[in-house]
């Protein structure tokens, strides 16, 4: 192309020479540098002017690249199947005792030496030392003097392995939506989904006795070590439990003491990771119990009608009471309506049909708000009065 | 002739327990009566087991055989003729405590004070007294050595006797929970054993529904069935209304005197101030029915020892009918406005219908009401001027026989039970004639009505 300024070397912004290869023929390599015909540049050594970046700074030595003091130094190459070589040629004299590597920083922190092989001793003839240049090779190495600090410069490289002072090989393929990207501890990164492994504690509801010790079981996933677990009561205090141990992964063991009312549960594991159930899970409440005495409601007149008995049960929320067998309210056997609400046994014809003095046993039962029972078991008997007699006159 | 009824021992059975359980309603009479018992015919010196009324009113229960003779008779006295009580003697030799080995219940409860404590029997004493085919059990009398001692004027039903068990009184009945009364248990759980047997379930009849066939045959008297019964005690004449000279019998459903000219009234053991109850009359010559207040009034001056009938009195608001038709009332003759039935002769019934809803009473006779009225429709009538009434008699020699719905006109041993029973809606007692719409019998289970 002949419209391209050709040139071997130029200087950057700062006064910097470049030196890329333009081979000619239109700004790009028209020649494959294998590694039995590498590029090769001239190395001599000689003390640094101003125009160096490094004058005054290190040795006062430094490199000359095909004669151009500490260059900026462009190289190619990308495919790792076909690497291009080059040669940095140290057989001057002038070499001795300044063998040339690559490092991670002006520093030399980090050699580098992946693709990079030496020959001979500098300032002898044959010496030299040679880079094969891929898509591996980081975007930025800094050729310095082994022996000798800031002889050198940079090499510049169009790669996707970046010199940050660490070397880091990009993904060479692109993740998914949300993906980021990770290190494996090597410089080689890639996509991944970030995650954690918090726990879960599963909305299992649980009535337990209130202003009491209590243990049971919290139930949910990925708990490890000894968790600390809280009970946050609705109106947003906070109680610790009194002891929790992990029994596997899916149950720890709690002991707690929770004043009347519900609350969610948060678990922390050690590694911080934190769960709360999304629902008050824990309910403190006192389950109800029966006031009325077990056994006999009494005797009641067959067909009698108005109000038979009445049964109570004590709690801290709403009773309710039901009825768990079939007899009290079943048409064909006591014929008896059990108000839920207030315990009262009602009856428009006790004992139905029924003719003959029998005894009605039944299982009531009182459920509280928080769905505790109780049960019991009670009798009702009906009568049948005498109808008559003997007078002895 | 006293009423009794007796069945000879079938076994030789020598139990060591036994219950007896049994509703009784009368009263004491100040003189010994027998109410059930077992003795030995052949030894009746030796051998007796049973209940008895002390000349006291107490209750003795008396116990004789071989080697043993027993006593025990409690400190209450039974003078409610209105009531029904339940007793229960429970007899066990095995128990370990001596006071225990016989138990007497009545309404329930144990009785614990007595005015002649137990005699002592010997632990596992066995009973002799129905083991031998001369031992007879009696119901309606009682033989001390060789002393027959009757009932009369009792009622008796749902009697039960255990041989081999004892039973408390909780297997017979229970408390009403709503009343707290005592209540009978109409078909106990109980094992009767050889001898033992459930008589007078709700009837007269001698047959024995236990199942054991331990039947009585009747030894004297007339066994009157009755619709009187524990669970519904109806309205009969109250002999606790002092009124001197007057008799009471028939279980006091027939009031008599013999002062002829003198009247006095009587009242029944219940009344009303509300509902409306119905009842039929035998009335003797000359002799008076009607209704009266419950307090004050004609009956007041009974209790004072005065003479008359009821109605005789402004403000007494009584209504009489003599047995020929003479009807007053609260000091008026009213009979040309109230009576057009003529007399009512010894196989009429005088019909009285008391609406207490209305403050009303209705004369009638055998089922016609009089003077066009009709207690059914509220329709004439006599406006009563109290507020709480009940059916009352006047008497001076002849008997007035009250059926307020006990099922008879029971004149001593003459059963006289209705004949052909009238319609009764509310299915409360039985009458002869029908019973107007709306009424009922006064009895307890008619208050409820």
């Amino acid at each position: 192309m002949s419209s391209i300024l050709k040139v071997d070397t130029i200087q950057d912004q700062n006064g910097n020479l470049i030196i890329s290869k333009d081979s000619g023929g239109g700004g790009f390599e028209g020649t494959y540098f294998s590694s039995s015909s590498p590029k090769t540049f001239t190395v001599t050594v000689a003390s640094k002017t101003s125009a160096s970046p490094y004058h005054n700074v290190g040795s006062s030595n430094g490199y000359f690249i095909d004669g151009v003091q500490t260059p900026i130094i462009e190289l190619k190459g990308n495919d790792t199947g076909k690497p291009y070589y080059y040669k940095f040629d140290q057989s001057d004299g002038t070499n001795s005792g300044h063998p040339l590597r690559f490092y991670n920083n002006v520093g030399k922190t980090t050699a580098y030496t992946t693709g990079v092989t030496t020959s001979g001793t500098p300032g002898q003839s044959g010496a030299h030392t040679t880079i094969a240049v891929d898509s591996t090779t980081p975007n930025v190495l800094y050729y310095q003097c082994s022996s000798h600090a800031n002889m050198g410069n940079f090499i510049n490289h169009n790669s996707t392995k970046l010199n940050t002072g660490v070397f880091l090989n990009m993904p060479t393929t692109d993740g998914t939506n949300g993906q980021a990207m990770v290190t494996n501890g090597s410089g080689v990164l890639s996509f991944s989904t970030i995650s954690e492994t918090k726990p879960t504690v599963a909305n299992v509801s649980q009535t337990i006795a209130p202003a009491t010790g209590v243990s049971f079981n919290i139930t949910g996933t990925n708990f490890t070590g000894i968790p600390r677990v809280e009970f946050i009561k609705t109106d947003g205090s906070l109680t610790n439990a009194n002891t929790v141990s992990l029994t596997n992964a899916t149950t720890l063991a709690v002991n707690a003491t929770l004043a009347l009312g519900s609350y969610y549960v948060r678990v922390e594991l050690d590694t911080g990771l934190a769960a709360r159930s999304t629902n008050a899970i824990i309910t403190a409440s006192t389950a109800p119990s029966w006031t009325t005495a077990a056994g006999s409601l009494g005797t009641i007149a067959g067909n009698f009608s108005g109000t038979v008995a009445t049964v109570a049960a004590t709690s801290d929320s709403t009773i309710a009471y039901s009825e768990t067998t079939n007899v009290l309210t079943n048409n064909s056997q006591a014929n008896c309506a059990l108000n839920s609400s207030t315990g009262v046994i009602t009856t428009s014809d006790f004992g139905g049909s029924s003719t003959t003095p029998t005894t009605y046993t039944f299982t009531l039962r009182a459920t509280d708000a928080e769905g505790q029972t109780v049960d019991r078991v009670f009798t009702l008997t009906s009568s049948f009065g005498a109808t008559g007699g003997a007078e002895f006159s | 002739m006293a009423t009794s009824v007796g069945r000879n021992s079938g076994s030789t059975a020598t139990p060591t327990k036994a219950t007896f359980s049994y509703w009784l309603k009368g009263q004491d009479s100040g003189s010994q009566q027998g109410i059930w018992g077992w003795h030995r015919g052949n030894d009746a010196s030796n051998y007796w087991l049973g209940i008895y009324y002390s000349s006291n009113g107490s209750m003795y229960f008396n116990w004789k055989q071989s080697g043993l003779s027993v006593t025990l008779g409690t400190t209450q006295k039974f003078r409610d003729p209105a009531a029904w009580g339940h007793h229960v003697l429970a007899i066990d030799t095995t128990l370990g405590t001596a006071a225990d080995r016989v138990k007497w219940y009545i309404n329930g409860e144990r009785v614990t004070s007595f005015e002649d404590s137990l005699d002592t029997i010997s632990q596992n004493t066995t009973i002799l007294n129905w083991s031998n085919a001369q031992d007879k059990m009696e119901i309606g009398t009682w033989y001390q050595n060789s002393s027959a001692h009757n009932l009369s004027n009792h009622s008796i039903s749902h009697f039960h006797m255990i041989d081999g068990l004892a039973y408390d009184a909780s297997a017979f009945g229970s408390t009403d929970s709503t009343t707290g009364e005592w209540t009978i248990n109409t078909g106990p759980s109980v094992t009767y054993g050889n001898e033992g047997g459930f008589w007078f379930k709700d009837d007269a009849a001698l047959t024995d529904r236990s199942g054991a066939g331990n039947n009585f045959t009747l030894d004297g008297g007339t066994l009157i069935a009755i619709e009187d019964c524990p669970s519904n005690i109806f309205a009969c004449w109250n002999p606790l209304i002092s009124n001197t000279g007057a008799n009471f019998k028939n279980s006091n459903y027939r009031v008599y005197r013999t002062s002829a000219g003198n009247y006095r009234r009587m009242g029944c053991t219940i009344g009303a101030t509300s509902g409306k109850y119905y009842a039929e009359y035998f009335l003797g010559t000359d002799q008076w029915g009607g209704v009266l207040l419950t307090s004050g009034g004609d009956l007041k001056r009974t209790e004072a020892g005065s003479n008359g009938y009821m109605g005789e009195y402004a403000n007494d608001y009584s209504v009489g009918i003599r047995q020929d038709g003479v009807t007053y009332y609260n000091g008026a003759n009213v009979s040309s406005a109230q009576w057009n039935q003529g007399t009512i002769s010894s196989s009429d019934r005088l019909c009285i219908a008391l609406d207490m809803d209305n403050k009303k009473c209705f004369l009638g006779k055998n089922g016609t009401w009089s003077s066009s009225s009709n207690p059914a429709t509220n329709t004439g009538g006599i406006s009563l001027g109290g507020d709480s009434y009940t059916f009352g008699a006047a008497t001076s020699n002849a008997d007035v026989i009250i059926n307020t719905g006990n099922g008879n006109f029971a004149n001593g041993n003459t059963a006289n039970l209705i004949s052909s029973e009238g319609a009764n809606a509310s299915g409360i007692g039985k009458f002869e004639y029908d019973v107007p719409a709306g009424f009922t019998a006064l009895s307890t289970k008619g208050l409820n009505e």
